[in-house]
């Protein structure tokens, strides 16, 4: 009972991360339908922004930081590299966002070096002990922050106008760009909220553990998983499929394959695609169109 | 292609070239040179599934390093030849991109991307992790090639060797180009319902084209641990995929010689940042340099020239080709002016059908048959248990309202939809359900409502398309033209121009097709569906666009199929077309049959004046009677 609690304890923030970037590919895709390779290296944008901010900023406000200033380059990265390309296929703009990642991580890199960066956590303490496992203090935040930001785009999705604009670029953008929905705002919208909750999560990650200028590889390819989880278009299916991945690896972590931990995670994407592309949902994103 | 002594030209002066510079080159440039090559067999494979057929795909560095890994581990732990050792292993990564390629293939491009790239790291990781590959110290020890008896161990020799297989890999991807698999997957990288509805089966050409890359891409694994007899994973992951990338974008992604181009280019950028950026930003930052320029590149090629080094040539030799051609007479214009004739479509057709040769409409044979077709999205129903007969040497009109259901109904037929109920038979097979590249092995060939050509193609090219069916050419033998390619390749382009001269299209064969006015991308595409000989023609709404003259035209042609054996379906709106060109018409309503009959019995059916045509036929005039617009008082 108590390792089961502490699978669970250890997979819930780790999963709340992936879903986060699961998400952020997920809000992207749906407006504009391409699949954003810059996420995971955004996302650790947000994460030393954080860092920066740290140094004169309280923990809360050097993560709030961290989103806007994830936020900010994802919005650069639409205008600066894929607005222009809006007139080439899909294929151009995906290739595209690859070389705006590796850009990012690399201008990252000439500031930063490759070393481990951390700051203090929001609350101090100890770990705290729950039915035999253990979680730390900012573990819990960063499950917080995940389902307030889910919570938060639920809202937007569902409620607002500006929302429903968005969805309805989704469904048919020449349609939404007929009754006077400005695509290029709406796009504008969906990369800021894309890179902010991939860079608030992870952001709010950092005092638990550290943050490297390399993590955003990794974390893309996993949120990407939980992105195939989610369909491509739920945001909480998404949430969820990012669960069941930290699920696996931490299950491969403990079991005899530690080595190959990531080996299996990453090789579950190239299995989901071929066996299930709909993920968790029932019809194909592609097919959907 | 013609065989001429000119065709021997190129392949002798790259040989000639290759052999000359590894002579004179030192040792440690015609290293350098070896390793260029490798990257630009990469690249060519890169460009051969994301140039030719419009797939991205990151697998480059899987591929890569099972041709290093299984040429070190099949000669270090088994003892065998070199030469056996790269084909076994290229085998193996020939095996895996079928394995891959025809699941993936079926979803969007870019999870293929996403997948391509896992696989990439995934084999990085195995390599690293797995006591076999020895982890990150690799294998060492790794025998040279061995050819002809002498051990490949110069760095002149690498050089030889490799630049000489970049040759005539080079050679084969221009080749395919030309060539019949070449086309397919062209128009599959430009429209993917239109080059299934010409027979082209998709995922097994881009499955095919994808395995291609991979065995190239494995060889210059091998290539590289015979050279470097050592191998470790860092040269095989994302890294690599991503250089690779790059090649075939700053090369030119439209044509294999942007690998070479882009190879060389890039190797060149390295070697310049190697030696610049030190002195700027110190010498620990080489790597992120590099690596940052390399990303900055890839944006920066992509938004100013997005077909790459090659392509900026490429416009360069096109301007001065038309300068030259500037000083040459204009081409002649159509025929359609002089053909032009005073009178009316009804009178045209008596004239033509009175002197109607071969078999008369009513007497063919059923060549389509679909019963109790129905069609529902979600609640809406659109085609509503609809049957239909068409017989060879009649042309069948289906007219209706909008929203009446009638492009959904040809979609039904020509497999682009599947029917919620109901069966389709084309000379007496069951079609239903069957996607349609294999409903047009039946015969059958549509046009699209909305035109659907294909992207930076030539009118004569799209047209060749059509024929796909007509000639049976594989990949293997368009890369490598044996006589039999050549001489159907022939026979192809004469078939192409007959439709062409039919259809009056000859003038405009070199015209790129997206660029002409919307009745000449109609009149494209009706010789795209004859060129495949089909014995039943769908034809979607084909008079929108067209001229009176043109659609006269149209209509003759209709009549002449019609009397050539050739069953045809017909769409269309325009009234004095349809009763002028039809044997038969089917009135669609609300998704259902309304009426089938003769021209003249549907004219004066009440209930298809009450649906559709609101008046008489006789007496709509063309000046319609309009009332006061909304809010103009």
């Amino acid at each position: 009972m108590e390792t089961v609690m502490q699978l669970f304890l250890t997979a819930l923030p780790a999963g709340a991360i992936y879903g986060a970037l699961g998400v952020a590919y997920v809000i992207v895709h749906r407006m504009t339908g391409m699949v954003n390779f810059a996420v995971g290296d955004i996302a650790v944008v947000g994460a030393f922004g954080a860092v920066v901010a740290s140094a004169v900023l309280p923990p809360i406000g050097a993560i709030l930081v961290g989103a806007i200033s994830a936020g900010v380059v994802s919005v650069l990265m639409y205008f600066l590299a894929i607005h222009p390309l809006r007139k080439q296929g899909l294929m151009v703009q995906t290739i595209v966002t690859l070389g705006v990642g590796i850009a990012v991580r690399s201008a990252l890199q000439l500031v930063f070096g490759t070393g481990p960066y951390q700051f203090a956590p929001i609350t101090a303490g100890p770990a705290i002990e729950i039915a035999g496992g253990v979680i730390y203090r900012q573990s819990i935040w960063v499950v917080v922050i995940t389902v307030a930001a889910y919570i938060g785009l639920a809202y937007f999705f569902n409620r607002t106008l500006t929302g429903k604009a968005l969805s309805a670029c989704a469904v048919n953008r020449y349609a939404a760009g007929i009754v006077g929905i400005n695509l290029v705002v709406m796009a504008t919208i969906a990369f800021a909220l894309s890179g902010a909750v991939a860079g608030v999560v992870l952001a709010a990650q950092v005092p638990s553990s550290f943050i490297t200028i390399g993590a955003g590889f990794a974390l893309g390819l996993k949120g990407f998983i939980a992105a195939i989880l989610g369909g491509f278009h739920n945001i909480g299916l998404t949430l969820v499929g990012g669960f069941l991945i930290a699920i696996v690896e931490t299950l491969a972590a403990v079991s005899v394959f530690t080595e190959h931990a990531p080996t299996i995670v990453f090789s579950l994407l190239i299995v989901l695609l071929i066996l299930r592309p709909q993920g968790l949902t029932r019809k194909l994103v592609a097919e959907r169109v | 292609m013609r065989v001429t002594w000119r065709t021997a030209v190129g392949p002798s002066l790259w040989i000639a070239t290759v052999i000359a510079v590894s002579q004179t080159a030192g040792p440690y440039l015609s290293g350098l040179g070896a390793s260029v090559a490798i990257l630009a067999l990469l690249g060519l494979g890169m460009i051969l599934v994301t140039g030719y057929a419009g797939q991205f795909s990151l697998a480059v560095g899987a591929f890569y390093g099972i041709g290093a890994y299984g040429s070190a581990l099949l000669t270090i732990n088994f003892g065998w030849p070199g030469l056996l050792a790269v084909a076994a292993s290229a085998a193996i990564a020939a095996t895996v991109s079928q394995v891959l390629g025809r699941p993936l293939f079926r979803l969007r491009g870019h999870f293929l991307a996403m997948g391509t790239l896992a696989l990439t790291e995934v084999f990085y990781l195995l390599v690293t992790n797995l006591k076999i590959t020895n982890g990150a110290s690799g294998l060492g020890g790794i025998a040279p090639l061995n050819l002809f008896g002498i051990d490949l161990i110069r760095t002149d020799q690498f050089f030889l060797q490799n630049w000489l297989i970049v040759g005539v890999v080079l050679w084969g991807c221009l080749r395919l180009r030309a060539g019949r698999e070449g086309r397919a997957l062209k128009a599959i990288r430009g429209n993917e319902v239109a080059a299934a509805a010409a027979g082209i089966n998709i995922a097994s050409s881009k499955t095919r084209i994808f395995t291609a890359s991979a065995i190239i891409s494995s060889i210059g694994g091998s290539l590289y641990a015979h050279q470097v007899m050592y191998v470790n994973p860092e040269p095989f992951g994302i890294a690599t995929a991503i250089d690779v990338l790059v090649i075939a974008v700053l090369g030119g992604m439209r044509s294999p010689w942007g690998a070479i181009v882009g190879a060389i280019a890039l190797e060149a950028l390295n070697k310049g940042i190697e030696v610049l950026l030190p002195g700027v930003l110190g010498a620990g930052a080489v790597g992120a340099g590099q690596a940052l320029i390399l990303g900055i590149l890839l944006v920066v090629i992509l938004i100013v020239r997005p077909d790459g080094i090659g392509g900026a040539i490429g416009a360069v030799a096109n301007y001065f080709r038309r300068q030259q051609r500037v000083n040459e007479p204009e081409p002649a214009a159509s025929r359609t002016s002089e053909k032009e004739q005073p009178v009316g479509m009804a009178a045209l057709r008596l004239v033509h059908d009175e002197n109607r040769t071969g078999i008369a409409p009513g007497q063919g044979q059923l060549v389509l048959e679909a019963i109790g077709l129905t069609k529902r999205f979600g609640g809406v129903t659109a085609v509503d248990d609809v049957s239909l007969q068409i017989f060879s040497g009649e042309v069948l009109a289906i007219i209706g309202p909008n929203g009446a259901g009638k492009s959904t109904l040809v979609n039904l037929l020509s497999g682009n939809l599947p029917p919620t109920e109901g069966s389709v038979f084309i000379g007496g097979e069951a079609t239903t359900g069957k996607p349609a590249y294999l409903v047009a092995n039946h015969g059958l060939s549509r046009t699209f409502q909305t035109a659907a050509l294909f992207a930076e193609m030539d009118v004569a090219s799209t047209v060749k398309v059509g024929a796909h069916l007509r000639g049976s050419v594989g990949m293997l033998r368009s890369a490598l033209p044996t006589v039999g390619a050549l001489r159907e390749e022939r026979r192809l382009d004469a078939e192409v121009w007959a439709v062409l001269e039919r259809l009056d299209l000859g003038h405009l064969a070199d015209r790129e097709a997206n660029t002409l006015s919307l009745g000449q991308q109609k009149q494209i595409e009706i010789a795209r569906a004859l060129v495949g000989r089909p014995s039943i023609l769908l034809l979607d709404e084909p008079c929108a666009g067209l001229n009176k003259a043109e659609k006269k035209n149209l209509m003759l042609l209709l009549r002449q199929l019609g009397a050539e054996g050739l069953a045809v379906l017909v769409i269309e709106h325009d009234m004095e077309f349809v009763m002028s060109s039809a044997d038969r018409v089917q009135v669609l309503n609300f998704g259902a049959t309304l009426r089938v009959g003769t021209p003249a019995d549907i004219q004066s059916d009440p209930s298809v004046i009450d649906a559709y045509l609101g008046v008489a036929h006789e007496e709509c005039v063309p000046a319609v009677v309009l009332g006061p617009e909304k809010g103009s008082q």
